[in-house]
C-alpha cells in the first residue's frame, strides 16, 4: 500500500492525499488505482473539503462591512436631502431610525449567527427600540409605545420561540406542526386584538374571536389527524410513566 | 376493527435509552455503526435475504420508536427491513426517517449495520452483526461445522434478551454519585449538518497489545492514554494565553459493558461510562505518566459497587415522581439541558468492543471489522475500537473540520513503531 511521506501511515491506493495531514501521496503505477473505501461525492452527500481551511469569520466580516456601507450611504443620502430641502432634520428622523434598526438587525444576525437565542433577543430589543424611536420622533416623548408598541413587539417573539421549541421537540413531524402553527396564530391574533382594543380604551376582543372560531377547530383537526387517526391509540403505551 | 389497526405490542425504553430520543438532533443522532469487510463483493440481494431470515431471531430489534404522553416507547414493527447503499456520511438521520432503529448498508466488499442507541448498545449490536454475517455467508454457500455462540435463526430467542436489566439493580439505599467538573474541549468548526467525518486506522493487534503490556496496561488503557496524549498535543499547540484560559481536566469516558459483571443476557443497553483524566492545569504529562494514571484510575473505577452507584443516579432520574409526571415535550426540554451539561463534562469517549470473531470457515471470508461511534456536536471527536483476527481497528467519528486529534493519535502510534493503515471519508485529496 502507498504511505504518507509526512506522517508515515499507510493509505488506500485510491487516495491522492493523506486523510490526516493532506500531504500528496506518491503515485506508484504498479499498485493500480485501488478500490475506494467510501462512496464518491456524486453518489451521496459528501464532505466539502474547501471549507476545511476557509474562515467563516472573514466572510462574515466582509459581509458586515458591505452591509454597513449600504446602510451608511442610504442614511447619509436621506439626511442630506432633508438638510438641503428643509434646512434641518425633520422628516428624515423616521427613515434614519428605521435604517439604524435595520442595520442592527442584519449586523446582529451576522455577528451572532451561531447563537440564534442571542440574536433573537437582540432583534426583540431592536424592534422594540425602533417602535420607541418612532414614537419619540413624533413628539419627543413615549406616548403609545408602552401600552401598544411594546406588547405588540414582544408577543410574536414569545410565540415564535414557543412554536420553535414545541416543533423541534416533536420526534415525528406532520400535521402536528400545522396544529401548533394554527394554535399560535390564534393566540397572536387574540393578543393583537386585545392590546389594540385596550389601548383605544374599549377593552375586550372583537374580530379576533371570529378568527379564533375558524382557527381553533382547524388546530384541533390537525392534532386529531396527527395523533388519533394514525393508529388506534394504545392508552397504556401512550400514558405509561 | 380491522386487524391492522389493533394496538401493537410495545415495551418501555431501557434506562440508558430513555434520554436518547428526547435529546436527538440533526447532529446528535445517537446512531452508531458496526461494519465488516468481506474478501469478495457484497451481494445486496443475498444480504437482504439474510437480513429477513434473522429478523425473527431478534424480536427485541423488530421495533420502532413511538412518542407517548410521558415517555417514548418501542412498538413492534411488522415491516421487513430494507438494505441501503452506503452513504458518504454514516450514522446520520435519514431525511425521511426510516421506520426501524437499525439499517443495513453495503458498499463494495463492506457490509455495515447502523443501530440507534435507543435500541441497543455496541455489544448488543455485535451479537446482531455476527448473526447477520453468519446468515449471509450461509446463503452464499459457506457453512460452518461448529457455529460456536453465533445466534443462528435455528436457535430460539432467549426472553432475557429483551429485558431492561438496569431495573433489576435498583437499590434506593445507594448514595448519590458525584458529578464531574467541566472538561477541556478543543475549539473547532462544525461540519455542515448531515456530514460526519470518519477516519479508521488499522494496526496489528498483537504488536499493540505487547506495547501496552510492556507498560503494564491493558489495550483499552493504552489506547485511552494515547487519545489523551493526542488531545494534550492539541492543547499544548495553543498560544500561551489561550492555554491558560482553556486549561481544564482532559477527561475521556470509557463505556463499560455491565453484562459479565451483573450476569445479564440482555441485547438492550446495559453499560455505564467511567472517566479517566489528566488535569491540564497541572502542566504537561509525558506518555508514560498518562498510561500510569489511566491504568490506576480505570482499575479504581472498575468496581461493581461504584458502577452500581452510577446506575442508581440514572435510575433515580427516571423514577423521580416529578420527572415521571412531566409531559414528554417538557421532559425533552429538561433532558436536553441535562444532556448538554453532561456532555460538557468530558472531552471525548473511547469505546472498545473487544475482539469479534466468527468460527472458521466464516472467518476466512472476513478481512476486518470497524466500529464507528455515534456523532456528538458537544464532544466532537470520539473513538470506537474493535479487533478481528490480528487487526485492531480504531475509528474516529468527528463532527468538525479539524482532523488534528486523529492525526496526533495515529502518528503517535506510528512513532512507536506500529504500522498504521488509514482510510477516511474526508475528501482532503484535493491538494
Amino acid at each position: 500500500m502507498p504511505y504518507c511521506p509526512r506522517c508515515g501511515v499507510e493509505v488506500d491506493p485510491s487516495v491522492r492525499a493523506c486523510p490526516l495531514c493532506c500531504t500528496a501521496i506518491p503515485v506508484f503505477d504498479d499498485l493500480g488505482p485501488g478500490e475506494p473505501a467510501w462512496p464518491t461525492s456524486t453518489e451521496e452527500k459528501a464532505l466539502d473539503p474547501s471549507r476545511a481551511y476557509a474562515s467563516s469569520s472573514e466572510r462574515r466580516a466582509r459581509a458586515f462591512l458591505g452591509v454597513a456601507a449600504v446602510f451608511t450611504t442610504a442614511g447619509l443620502a436621506v439626511g442630506a436631502v432633508d438638510l438641503f430641502t428643509t434646512r434641518g432634520v425633520t422628516w428624515s428622523r423616521y427613515p434614519l431610525i428605521s435604517l439604524a434598526a435595520g442595520f442592527g438587525l442584519v449586523a446582529s444576525a451576522l455577528v451572532w449567527h451561531r447563537r440564534p437565542r442571542v440574536w433573537g433577543g437582540t432583534w426583540l430589543l431592536l424592534i422594540a427600540g425602533l417602535l420607541l424611536g418612532l414614537d419619540w420622533a413624533d413628539d419627543g416623548r413615549a406616548g403609545w409605545f408602552p401600552t401598544l408598541g411594546l406588547p405588540l413587539a414582544v408577543a410574536p417573539f414569545l410565540l415564535t420561540w414557543l412554536g420553535v421549541v414545541l416543533i423541534r421537540g416533536f420526534r415525528r413531524r406532520g400535521y402536528n406542526v400545522l396544529g401548533v402553527v394554527f394554535s399560535l396564530v390564534t393566540v397572536e391574533l387574540l393578543s393583537i386584538d386585545g392590546v389594540v382594543t385596550l389601548w383605544s380604551g374599549q377593552g375586550g376582543w372583537g374580530w379576533s374571536m371570529v378568527a379564533s372560531l375558524v382557527l381553533v377547530p382547524m388546530a384541533f383537526l390537525f392534532f386529531f389527524l396527527h395523533f388519533a387517526l394514525h393508529r388506534t391509540p394504545d392508552l397504556r403505551r401512550t400514558f405509561h410513566f | 376493527m380491522p386487524a391492522s389497526n389493533a394496538p401493537r405490542p410495545w415495551m418501555r425504553l431501557d434506562n440508558a435509552a430513555k434520554i436518547f430520543p428526547s435529546v436527538a438532533s440533526d447532529r446528535l443522532t445517537h446512531w452508531f455503526r458496526l461494519a465488516v469487510r468481506f474478501s469478495t463483493e457484497v451481494n445486496p440481494k443475498t444480504l437482504t435475504r439474510a437480513l429477513h431470515a434473522i429478523v425473527p431471531r431478534f424480536p427485541s430489534f423488530r421495533v420502532r420508536l413511538r412518542p407517548g404522553f410521558f415517555w417514548y416507547s418501542l412498538v413492534e414493527d411488522s415491516d421487513l427491513p430494507a438494505v441501503y447503499p452506503e452513504s458518504a456520511s454514516p450514522c446520520m438521520e435519514f431525511k425521511k426517517p426510516a421506520r426501524g432503529l437499525y439499517r443495513v448498508r453495503w458498499f463494495g466488499k463492506r457490509m455495515a449495520v447502523e443501530f440507534h442507541h435507543a435500541l441497543t448498545d455496541g455489544v448488543g449490536g455485535l451479537v446482531f452483526l455476527r448473526a447477520l454475517v453468519a446468515e449471509y455467508l450461509v446463503l452464499t454457500g459457506i457453512s460452518a461445522q461448529d457455529e460456536e455462540d453465533v445466534r443462528r435463526v435455528t436457535k430460539v430467542p432467549d426472553t432475557r434478551e429483551g429485558r431492561d436489566d438496569f431495573q433489576t439493580l435498583f437499590d434506593p439505599a445507594f448514595p448519590r454519585y458525584e458529578t464531574w467538573d467541566k472538561a477541556f474541549h478543543p475549539r473547532t468548526e462544525l461540519l455542515p449538518k448531515g456530514s460526519y467525518a470518519v477516519t479508521t486506522g488499522r494496526v496489528p493487534l498483537g504488536a499493540t497489545l505487547s506495547m501496552a503490556r510492556e507498560r503494564g496496561a491493558s489495550l483499552t488503557e493504552f489506547l485511552a492514554a494515547t487519545l489523551i496524549a493526542a488531545f494534550q498535543d492539541g492543547f499544548l499547540a495553543l498560544p500561551a494565553l489561550e492555554r491558560r484560559r482553556r486549561a481544564r481536566p482532559l477527561r475521556i469516558v470509557l463505556p463499560i459493558n455491565l453484562r459479565p459483571m451483573f450476569d445479564s443476557a440482555t441485547l438492550r443497553n446495559f453499560f455505564v461510562v467511567v472517566p479517566v483524566e489528566i488535569d491540564l492545569r497541572l502542566g504537561p504529562y509525558d506518555f508514560d505518566e498518562i498510561v500510569r494514571k489511566v491504568h490506576h484510575q480505570l482499575q479504581a473505577e472498575m468496581d461493581a459497587k461504584l458502577l452500581k452507584k452510577q446506575i442508581m443516579r440514572n435510575l433515580r432520574g427516571e423514577l423521580h415522581p416529578v420527572a415521571r409526571l412531566l409531559p414528554l415535550p417538557v421532559k425533552a426540554l429538561i433532558l436536553r439541558g441535562v444532556f448538554g451539561a453532561y456532555e460538557k463534562r468530558h472531552t471525548a469517549s473511547l469505546s472498545n468492543l473487544g475482539r469479534v470473531s466468527w468460527p472458521p470457515p466464516w472467518s476466512d471470508h472476513i478481512s476486518d471489522a470497524e466500529f464507528t461511534p455515534p456523532p456528538s456536536p458537544h464532544c466532537r471527536v470520539n473513538a470506537g475500537v474493535v479487533s478481528f483476527g490480528d487487526t485492531l481497528s480504531v475509528t474516529f467519528g468527528n463532527l468538525s473540520f479539524d482532523p488534528s486529534v486523529e492525526k496526533a493519535f495515529f502518528t503517535r502510534l506510528r512513532r512507536q513503531g506500529l504500522p498504521v493503515a488509514v482510510e477516511s471519508n474526508r475528501e482532503l485529496g484535493e491538494v
